[in-house]
């Protein structure tokens, strides 16, 4: 005779697991917007935005210079947030295994906690719109173009500034959550790092014009111009990239991360597939257009 | 080997093959440079590793010092970080953008002494396995670095330029204070209640 407990577990109603998913989400968001290695970059953003104010500075001759600080900041370590977020399911196995939802679930919320780094990646790039449009940058001299509206359509220089900045801000924190899930292992976060870093470098041309970095995760859409001293003078789009493909490129790249996040557990793996599928057909349109 | 040196093994093999491929498929040997200062940094990230202990609530109350207990990992991480690094200035020479020797290899300790630190000082504080943390943001921060370097056109490291006095003693402060920090928050935790149980006995 048996005298065991028997569970009778209910089925969730769709309802109540979009709710439950919702909380989660907000959950985690919380946990990445408190973490400290997202809190000091942030705070380090805030002091250059005060300086740059302060100083009356728009982007001089560069005015897309500063996404390198958004993607560097919020996206790099954003990676590492992720990644320490992500595996700290590990370590507390017992813990998360009392929660009543599916891996797969904790990972899909992680992946929307990851918005809270787009969102301040937005943040930064709105002050670049607003400090830019106080202080117009200007070639020097000013017959010089530079790659903002007063040379280029907004058709341009939007996509290339969401592309650089905010997207950038997004896609490291996936990859985070993507190498978490796949090498949960000591070390992976600093090898997560350093490959992205080592493969965005390596990919950008030193040449002006090198079509070929549009294949980095974060492809600098801008060529800059030196006089004889090697300040810069002027900037221009690279002219073999359209921003706006290479935005649908990164933006791909950053659904392409969930999935392969995603697919590390069983389910729903048709529908990921799926996904996966369509996103990497899409990934190699905007590609492909891109470099037309 | 003990568990704690194979992130730094892994580390110390990635950063040479990473310089290895920049070092073959970089025609233009444009981004070499900035490949290796992310490889030593990747090297003096892969030190903070050394720290970890996993076991820390059992070990800091073992009767072997934490440093006799950790020498071991130690020796084989400085083994194995300098081995990745004697490759990297290999595959350098060869390519002919090695960097002067004295200059990078000092920078190298002074940023492994301050990874090290960071690990240590997380540890004193609670953290059993500081190195997932310190190692990238080592990186990154050695990055951020870089970047302000070259936006304000002063060379931070001792391998940008020539090395000037304020540079070399800047360098050293860093490298003299993370030492400091390493002999005070690496103190044995486990020996501070017999102190206190001494000074207590003798005020009796």
């Amino acid at each position: 005779m048996t005298t065991g407990l028997t569970h009778a577990v209910a089925p969730r109603s769709p309802v109540a697991e979009r709710a439950t998913f919702r909380a989660l989400a907000r959950a985690d968001a919380r946990r990445y917007a408190r973490h400290p290695l997202f809190l000091v970059p942030c705070a380090i953003l805030v002091a250059l935005i005060f300086a740059n104010a302060i100083d009356r500075k728009g982007g001089g001759t560069n005015p897309l210079v500063d996404t390198m600080t958004i993607a560097l900041f919020l996206g790099v370590f954003g990676l590492v947030v992720a990644h320490r977020l992500t595996t700290s399911l590990l370590r507390t196995r017992e813990l998360v295994g009392t929660v009543p939802v599916e891996r797969q679930e904790r990972t899909a919320s992680l992946c929307v906690a990851c918005l809270v780094s787009a969102a301040a990646g937005l943040v930064a790039a709105s002050y670049l719109l607003v400090a830019n449009a106080l202080w117009p940058p200007n070639g020097q001299p000013s017959s010089l173009p530079v790659t903002w509206f007063s040379d280029y359509p907004a058709s341009d220089v939007l996509p290339a500034l969401l592309a650089m900045g905010p997207v950038a801000a997004l896609g490291g924190p996936l990859l985070g959550v993507a190498v978490a899930r796949w090498a949960p292992f000591r070390g992976s976060a600093l090898l997560g790092v350093v490959v992205l870093v080592v493969a965005t470098a390596m990919m950008e041309s030193d040449e002006p014009g090198g079509r070929e970095r549009l294949v980095s995760a974060w492809p600098v859409l801008i060529d800059e111009h030196v006089d004889g001293n090697g300040n810069v003078v002027s900037t221009t789009f690279t002219s073999g990239i359209e921003p706006i493909w290479a935005l649908g490129w990164v933006l791909c790249l950053c659904g392409l991360a969930v999935v392969a996040a995603l697919l590390r557990d069983p389910g729903h793996r048709r529908r990921l597939l799926i996904a996966g599928g369509a996103l990497t057909g899409a990934a190699a349109a905007c590609f492909v257009l891109a470099l037309s | 080997m003990t568990r704690t040196s194979w992130p730094a093994a892994l580390t110390a093999l990635a950063a040479s093959a990473l310089v290895l491929l920049a070092a073959a498929f970089q025609q233009t040997a444009g981004a070499l440079p900035f490949v290796w200062r992310v490889a030593e940094l990747a090297l003096a990230g892969g030190a903070a590793y050394l720290i970890d202990d996993a076991a820390a609530q059992l070990t800091t109350v073992a009767p072997k010092g934490p440093w006799r207990r950790r020498a071991p990992a130690l020796g084989a991480g400085a083994a194995l970080v300098a081995g990745g690094w004697l490759t990297i200035l290999a595959i350098l020479q060869w390519r002919g953008a090695r960097p002067p020797l004295a200059e990078s290899s000092a920078e190298l300790v002074v940023m492994c002494l301050v990874a090290v630190s960071a690990a240590v000082l997380l540890f004193r504080l609670g953290d059993p396995e500081p190195g997932a943390i310190v190692a990238p943001v080592v990186v990154v921060l050695g990055l951020g670095l870089t970047i302000v370097a070259s936006v304000v056109g002063s060379p931070l490291y001792l391998t940008d330029a020539d090395p000037a006095p304020g540079r070399v003693a800047g360098w050293t402060a860093a490298g003299a204070v993370a030492v400091l920090v390493i002999v005070v928050a690496g103190r044995d935790g486990a020996g501070e209640p017999k102190r206190v149980m001494r000074a207590a006995a003798g005020r009796v």
